[in-house]
């Protein structure tokens, strides 16, 4: 036994969910580790990425690297790994996590890639984990992201936010590419919501996109949208300077102009008329912008701010109202202060 | 008891302390010479800071001298580097030297505040403590030599003190006690209480005898020595002295290797985590991470040491008196928003023993019950610890711990990581301070009454109801049920939810029970009392001679979501 820390060494990781975001942060790691363990609890999933070393639904034109091991086992996972990012929707994370939590010990690094907070209990994601499987060393990787330009090796950055220097760097070690820079945060808590309340602009900036206004609409929809979100973030004790970051507006700036967000395309979706039930059938994914304006709309009551954008989106989804509403929340009122 | 670890380790108190220095100086081995020479200015900087503020004491004057005689070694440490040009293009031999005078130096400054911190244990006067065990609180009066009080009050104490009283029945100890035995003999055991009076120490040490727990190292803040009473069976029970004071690193690390260094030893240890007594009369809401931190660090060492009984086990525990001591010092001193520097009060009630007396005699002639609860254990990450000592999650399932302090396989000490780790157990202790507190009646009502006279004349301003008249407290009992009830109902579900304790008295749905009670006991022991209960010609009345006072108890159940005026805010 060693008194002092050793430098980490991460040659093994686990990544828990094949879909889109877990499917590229599996190849990113697969060039800085030996193995990759990739969880999915599709059998015939598991069998296709290490046959045919192919992930049809969600990336059909690019062709895994080999070191990626598929595999239903999360047991299997966990005892073969230290370094284990869970990256499963918001929705079902709780339940997924409690599938893996006997598994797990104390010297287990659990860093998700969920960009949401748990509905109902405004729980997020690294609390959870450490509610349900008692680890404490847990993080959180967030920023602009948009999965299929990181597929294709078009540059991008990440930040991995954890209290814990060890997991930072582990991150760090496991993802650092040529074509992803992956900065650090200990402002875990400021991370994961600024992550959340991000994609509440993403969908506005879909639907005014739609509805066919311009980028001076959007410069006003992103500015006044911050200023919502800073004060969230102050009422909730997060720090809001980090908004600024990597997680805040550097995702903001991604995903409220591309056609690849989900959020975005979501936003263009419920500006042409859908309903939100038919969007997420229609895309054959999440929207965890969705779960986040409810969230945001329930703190804002909770703390009485004013916050015109997430109260119209609200409505719009929610409540049956018409996409002007949005507009009409950006332009009205008495003219004021910035 | 000669065998108790705590007697083995004061049986040579020299060692103690040269191991104390030798351990603290290592852990500069790696400092480069700027740090060293900073580590000392940074000595001279706040200790003459501090000495500017206060030197009226014998310890102030020696103190000085200390800090006179280490400035002047250290300039001409100074003087001789400069001769000897650039730092950077000296010799590595004269810098060897220059590292060594330096170190030398260090260990002169470690090793006078170690023997100041160092505690002893006397078998002697720990069996002359404890042999009267259940009058111990009558002994205290005989000992703090009041002899012409106590010969006054004689007479009022026969039937009280002159039978065999009952001390278990005055002062209830609640809790996790018999898991707390089992785990006193499978490791070491941290004692943390909340602090709302300098008797806490000697309450928490008889407390300790009476569940048949061996003696623990206290920490106890410096100034409670200067009292000879309590100086005296502090020196020789094992408490140790912390200096608040003093702020440099030096005097920090030191007092934490010393912390560390007993915990290691396999002595069960009590501080104060909050750092000090509660000026707010409130739970504590921030705690001292500097000396928890070494509960980790104990237990890494120990696991590297492959112990036989390596965990150590953090036991938080609440004490609830129905009226304080040193109440009204403390809360003119939170309402002045004093200086944090400013810990130590020296003229309080605690240092003036006819206040003490008072304090006793009419604890022990009223009805009135202190309440000291043994909360649940934790483990040095804040799990929660079932009483064959092992680490369950929040679902019941067994933790290891052990793979908490790994990296890469390896335990290991990681200072940023386990740092981390004390701010997580520090929450939890303060998590187990606010849903193991016992809220008493007196706590109660003076909650709700402070809360009814601030909606009615203060919303905007506290200090508004500080200067309140009796005469403008004065509130018929059937207003005050009307706005107390609901309150009530709030409290009681808490307590079904599990996240307060609540006395007996107060769990009964009685408003006019709980405010005699409270009545009967807060009442009592001021002289302007927080909480008067009258008749009038219109019926019950209450008043309020003294709200500063009133304020004191209500803060104790701050936190809670209570408050009716802040529901309707939001």
């Amino acid at each position: 036994m060693n008194k002092k820390k050793q430098s980490l060494k991460i040659d093994k990781i686990g990544i828990l969910g094949a879909g889109n975001w877990g499917t590229v942060l599996s190849i990113i790691a697969s060039a800085q580790v030996e193995t990759v363990f990739l969880y999915d609890r599709q059998e015939s999933r598991v069998q296709e990425i290490n046959q045919h070393h192919k992930n049809e639904k969600y990336l059909p034109d690019v062709v895994l690297p080999k070191n990626i091991q598929a595999s239903g086992d999360l047991k299997f996972i966990f005892s073969e790994c230290k370094l284990i990012l869970p990256v499963i929707p918001s929705s079902v994370f709780r339940e997924f996590v409690q599938k893996f939590s006997s598994y797990t010990s104390g010297d287990h690094l659990l860093v998700h890639g969920t960009k949401g907070i748990e509905s109902g209990t405004f729980k997020r994601m690294s609390e959870i984990l450490v509610e349900e499987t008692g680890c404490l060393r847990v993080g959180a990787i967030s920023g602009p992201n948009i999965a299929g330009e990181l597929a294709s090796k078009k540059i991008g950055a990440t930040v991995i936010a954890s209290h814990f220097d060890e997991v930072i760097e582990a991150v760090q070690i496991a993802l650092s590419s040529p074509y992803l820079r992956v900065y650090g945060n200990h402002d875990l808590e400021g991370v994961e919501w600024t992550g959340s309340f991000k994609n509440v602009l993403a969908i506005a900036s879909g639907v005014l996109s739609e509805l066919g206004f311009g980028q001076n609409a959007l410069g006003l929809l992103l500015t006044r949208g911050f200023n919502e979100i800073r004060l969230l973030l102050s009422s909730i004790g997060a720090n809001p300077e980090t908004i600024f970051g990597l997680s805040g507006i550097g995702d903001v700036i991604a995903t409220s102009t591309s056609s690849e967000s989900r959020n975005f395309r979501a936003g263009i979706l419920i500006a042409k008329g859908k309903k939100v039930s038919e969007i997420e059938d229609d895309l054959e994914m999440t929207i965890e912008g969705f779960n986040s304006i409810k969230v945001a709309k329930s703190l804002s009551k909770q703390y009485r701010l004013k916050t015109p954008i997430i109260d119209a989106l609200d409505s719009i989804l929610f409540h049956s109202h018409s996409t002007k509403d949005l507009v009409t929340s950006l332009m009205s009122g008495i003219s004021k202060f910035e | 008891m000669k065998n108790h670890p705590l007697a083995n380790l004061y049986s040579n108190r020299q060692s103690v302390i040269e191991n104390v220095v030798f351990l603290t100086l290592k852990q500069y081995s790696a400092l480069d010479l700027e740090t060293l020479e900073e580590k000392i200015t940074d000595t001279i900087f706040w200790e003459r800071k501090r000495l500017e503020a206060s030197s009226d004491t014998i310890r102030d004057t020696l103190d000085q001298l200390f800090l006179s005689d280490i400035t002047s070694q250290y300039k001409k440490l100074l003087a001789s580097k400069s001769e000897n040009s650039n730092l950077e293009h000296l010799h590595s031999e004269w810098k060897a030297a220059y590292r060594e005078e330096l170190y030398q130096l260090l260990a002169k400054i470690i090793t006078y505040h170690t023997e100041e911190i160092a505690g002893n244990f006397s078998n002697y006067v720990y069996k002359m403590a404890t042999v009267a065990a259940p009058l111990s609180f009558g002994w205290l009066l005989r000992a703090l030599s009041l002899k012409s009080i106590y010969r006054n009050l004689r007479k009022d104490f026969k039937g009280i003190l002159g039978e065999k009283v009952d001390m278990r029945r005055k002062v209830r100890l609640e809790g996790k006690i018999k898991e707390i035995q089992k785990l006193s003999k499978k490791g070491t055991i941290i004692l943390l209480p909340t602090h709302f009076s300098n008797l806490d120490s000697l309450l928490v040490g008889w407390a300790l005898y009476e569940v048949g727990l061996p003696p623990f190292c206290y920490g106890a803040g410096l100034n409670l020595f200067s009292n000879p009473v309590f100086g005296y069976f502090m020196n020789n029970l094992g408490a140790y002295k912390v200096d608040r004071a003093k702020q440099h690193s030096v005097y920090k690390d030191t007092l934490k290797t010393y912390s560390k260094y007993i915990l290691q030893k396999g002595c069960h240890s009590l501080f104060f985590p909050g750092g000090g007594r509660s000026r707010s009369g409130g739970l504590e809401k921030k705690l001292k991470l500097g000396l928890l931190s070494t509960s980790i660090e104990a237990y890494v060492e120990n696991l590297i040491a492959q112990k036989d009984h390596p965990n150590i086990y953090i036991v938080p525990c609440t004490i609830s008196y129905h009226f304080g001591l040193e109440a009204s010092s403390l809360i003119e001193d939170f309402i002045s928003e004093k200086a944090p520097l400013d810990y130590m009060i020296n003229n309080d009630e605690s240092f003036i023993p006819k206040e003490i007396a008072t304090f006793f005699y009419k604890f022990f002639k009223a009805s009135s019950t202190i309440h000291l609860n043994f909360c649940s254990a934790l483990d040095p990450f804040g799990n929660l610890v079932n009483e064959e000592g092992e680490s369950v999650t929040a679902q019941g399932r067994k933790i290891d711990t052990v793979s908490f302090v790994k990296s890469n396989g390896v335990i290991c000490h990681d200072p940023q990581r386990d740092f981390e780790y004390t701010k997580i157990l520090g929450a939890k202790i303060l998590e187990r301070f606010r849903i193991e507190n016992i809220a008493l009646t007196s706590h109660f009502i003076a909650y709700c009454y402070f809360e009814f006279l601030r909606e009615k004349f203060g919303q905007k301003d506290i200090f508004r109801i500080f200067k309140l008249t009796k005469e403008e407290t004065a509130t018929p009992f059937s207003l005050f049920a009307q706005y107390t009830i609901p309150i009530l109902e709030k409290i009681h579900k808490l307590y079904d939810e599990g996240k307060i304790l609540l006395e007996p008295a107060l769990r009964s749905n009685e408003l006019k029970n709980i405010l005699e009670s409270a009545a009967r006991n807060m009442g009592i022991y001021h002289i302007q009392s927080p909480l008067v209960l009258t008749k009038d010609a219109s019926g019950e009345v209450l008043y309020s001679e003294n709200t500063k006072l009133l304020f004191y108890y209500h803060n104790r159940m701050e936190g809670y979501g209570l408050s009716l005026r802040e529901q309707r805010l939001r």
